[in-house]
């Protein structure tokens, strides 16, 4: 998984990291890269080594082994990201005693912004994630998710260049969830912010990121563009209203460049490409998609390759290994 | 480390450091310490005025004061002499030479100073280490357990958060010295006139002073174990074993094994007093050590502090 280019194409480089606790490895040799400006998702399992990974890439653990660069710095020179940085940890608390408000104006004093301004930019924050009427209270006033929105809050101050989100709609509405995810596409299109987030939920990783990687127990999966980690180019995927018979499969399958027809139940099909060099996915996805409108099927769904949902549980499932880039 | 985010820092954490419930606990606990000792020491006075106006019938006689202060004396020369006694070695010259500048250093104690503000000071001296362990105990250790330094670690170095948390500390504990000297001197002046206002200020500043300084080690030594116990109940365990250990150690071992009483001197408690001496080279000799003990707990701290993982 090496890959060649300029130092500022990436904002994050993670090389053969190794971290164990007691003995027990929670990061095995894992290397990847982050490329600058994109939405990355960091998928796995529970106990998978997500929240250890953002952990040491903020230098908040110490490596035992392996390299993080971020934003062309070593994580051992992490001081010299102040301000460039952010991240929404997973397990950190706010203090019990001190006004909402007054905790993130501090954060952003040392970040060295004036206080009148970093007033404004704080409540503009907290309204930014509907918890701005509780911005004089303590903690204790907030929910679980209002918590998880305030740590969000926090984590969209100031103008950082990259955000770590760990787990940021675990425990949201999806009203809420919903306002994180065009928050993060926001950052990302306006201000070209990278963000990497950790999430179980795939299908809100599949709709936000470009990039993912794919870690269990440890390990890396797979890690790349999300359509060559789930093999787009590869296959489509077809939902249909009705089954195939076996002289319209055998039609799908006598388009050039088509490999086989996969029938993975009831109205859904998986067509595997043979592509030859000069053959185009558009070419040969379109040619199928007459096919089937030649045999009076309109497909309810034509997606190319796998869903994310079905490559992670492929990828996780025991013994499994693969590796992409794109 | 960055000054401007030190400072920062430790204002925010002077500021902040008794809303919480352990910082309510402490500022009363230090305040209730405090006033406990001056008034077990000012009450016999009290009295003693009251027995002395009435046997000279009122405090208009000109020799009120002079009766009254020769009866502090009397009451203040016995913990004072308790406070610096010193061990017989055996060597009569030796002895003989300590028992002499024991004597001009409780002379000076006693007569050069006001008796009882010396007596008062010299207890809370005693007192005041331990009350240090539960104010400086969860220096770290809380906020590591808890995570809570993860947001702020993103924009500040450690070592400024390390030296603004600890300077926070060093603010507040100051704060509560000058509180506890302004009440004690203000009490004196206003319920038993007995010494010169000036007398009364330059001595307090000069004890709140060599508190502390005398302070600075024991915090070195929370800012360690806090650091390196990521959690607050351990971490009060541990400190308050070794601050209030050190010298029931040393008082355990000089009693089988004379040269073992040197324990007292890993932690001020063997010199500590020296701070209030009447040689001044042994005040600045006082300070130095408590400068130097400081420095190295607190480099220790830094250390494991800057090292562990957050």
């Amino acid at each position: 998984m090496s890959v060649t280019s300029s130092p500022s194409s990436f904002a994050l480089r993670v090389a053969d990291l190794r971290k164990s606790f007691d003995d027990t490895p929670a990061l095995d040799g894992v290397s990847f890269d982050v490329p600058l400006g994109s939405v990355f998702g960091l998928l796995g399992p529970n106990g998978a080594g997500k929240t250890t990974l953002f952990s040491l890439a903020a230098g908040f653990l110490r490596a035992d082994q392996g390299s993080i660069e971020i934003l062309d710095q070593s994580v051992s020179r992490i001081d010299e990201l102040q301000g460039r940085m952010t991240i929404l940890p997973q397990d950190a608390a706010f203090q019990r005693n001190v006004p909402i408000i007054e905790q993130l104006v501090f954060l952003r004093l040392l970040d060295g912004q004036e206080r009148s301004k970093a007033e404004v930019e704080v409540e503009e924050a907290l309204e930014k994630v509907g918890i701005a009427e509780y911005k004089k209270r303590g903690i204790h006033a907030l929910s679980h998710g209002m918590l998880k929105r305030l740590g969000i809050a926090q984590a969209f101050l100031g103008e950082p260049e990259l955000i770590l989100l760990d787990e940021p709609t675990s425990g949201l509405d999806p009203q809420n969830a919903r306002q994180i995810r065009d928050l993060v596409l926001e950052m990302q299109r306006e201000r070209g912010v990278t963000t990497v987030i950790s999430s179980h939920n795939l299908g809100e990783i599949q709709e936000l990121c470009d990039h993912v990687a794919i870690l269990d127990k440890g390990k890396l999966k797979a890690a790349g563009s999300v359509d060559a980690v789930t093999r787009g180019g590869h296959m489509l995927e077809l939902e249909l209203r009705r089954p195939l018979t076996s002289e319209e499969a055998a039609a799908v399958t006598s388009v050039d460049g088509v490999g086989r027809v996969v029938d993975r139940g009831p109205q859904r099909y998986r067509v595997e490409f043979a592509l030859a060099p000069e053959q185009s996915v558009d070419a040969v996805g379109g040619a199928i998609l007459q096919k089937l409108l030649d045999c009076g099927l309109t497909p309810k769904s034509m997606r190319e390759g796998d869903s994310l949902e079905e490559t992670f549980l492929r990828l996780t499932a025991d013994g499994a290994d693969e590796s992409a880039e794109g | 480390m960055q000054l401007s985010k030190s400072l920062l820092i430790a204002r925010y954490s002077a500021r902040y450091s008794v809303r919480g419930g352990v910082g309510l606990v402490f500022l009363l606990l230090s305040l209730t310490f405090g006033l406990v000792v001056a008034n077990s020491l000012l009450a016999p006075v009290e009295m003693l005025m009251k027995e002395v106006s009435a046997s000279q019938g009122g405090r208009d006689n000109p020799a009120f004061t002079e009766m009254v202060l020769d009866g502090v004396l009397d009451q203040a020369r016995e913990p004072v002499a308790w406070l610096l006694q010193e061990r017989e070695t055996g060597d009569a010259d030796v002895d003989d030479a300590a028992a002499e500048a024991a004597e001009a250093w409780a002379e000076y104690l006693l007569e050069d100073r006001p008796a009882v503000l010396s007596a008062i000071f010299m207890i809370l001296m005693l007192g005041w280490p331990l009350i240090v362990a539960f104010g400086a105990f969860d220096l770290y250790a809380g906020d590591i357990s808890s995570r809570q330094l993860r947001y702020q670690l993103l924009r500040a170095d450690r070592s400024s958060i390390f030296f603004g948390r600890l300077f926070g500390m060093l603010i507040t504990l100051t704060l509560v010295l000058v509180m506890l000297g302004v009440t004690i001197s203000g009490y004196l002046a206003i319920k038993l006139p007995l010494y010169d206002g000036w007398d009364v200020f330059s001595w307090t500043a000069n004890a709140v002073l060599a508190l502390a300084v005398a302070t600075l080690p024991y915090v070195g030594v929370c800012s360690w174990i806090s650091a390196a116990i990521g959690s607050s109940f351990g971490a009060l365990t541990v400190v308050s074993v070794i601050i209030g250990g050190v010298p029931l150690l040393a008082m355990i071992a000089r009693n089988t094994y004379e040269p073992a009483g040197c324990i007292s001197y890993v932690l001020p408690w063997g010199y500590q007093l020296n701070l209030f001496h009447n040689e001044t080279s042994e005040v600045l000799l006082a300070v130095a050590l408590c400068l130097l003990q400081a420095a190295f707990y607190g480099w220790l701290g830094y250390r494991t502090f800057t090292r562990r993982d957050l």
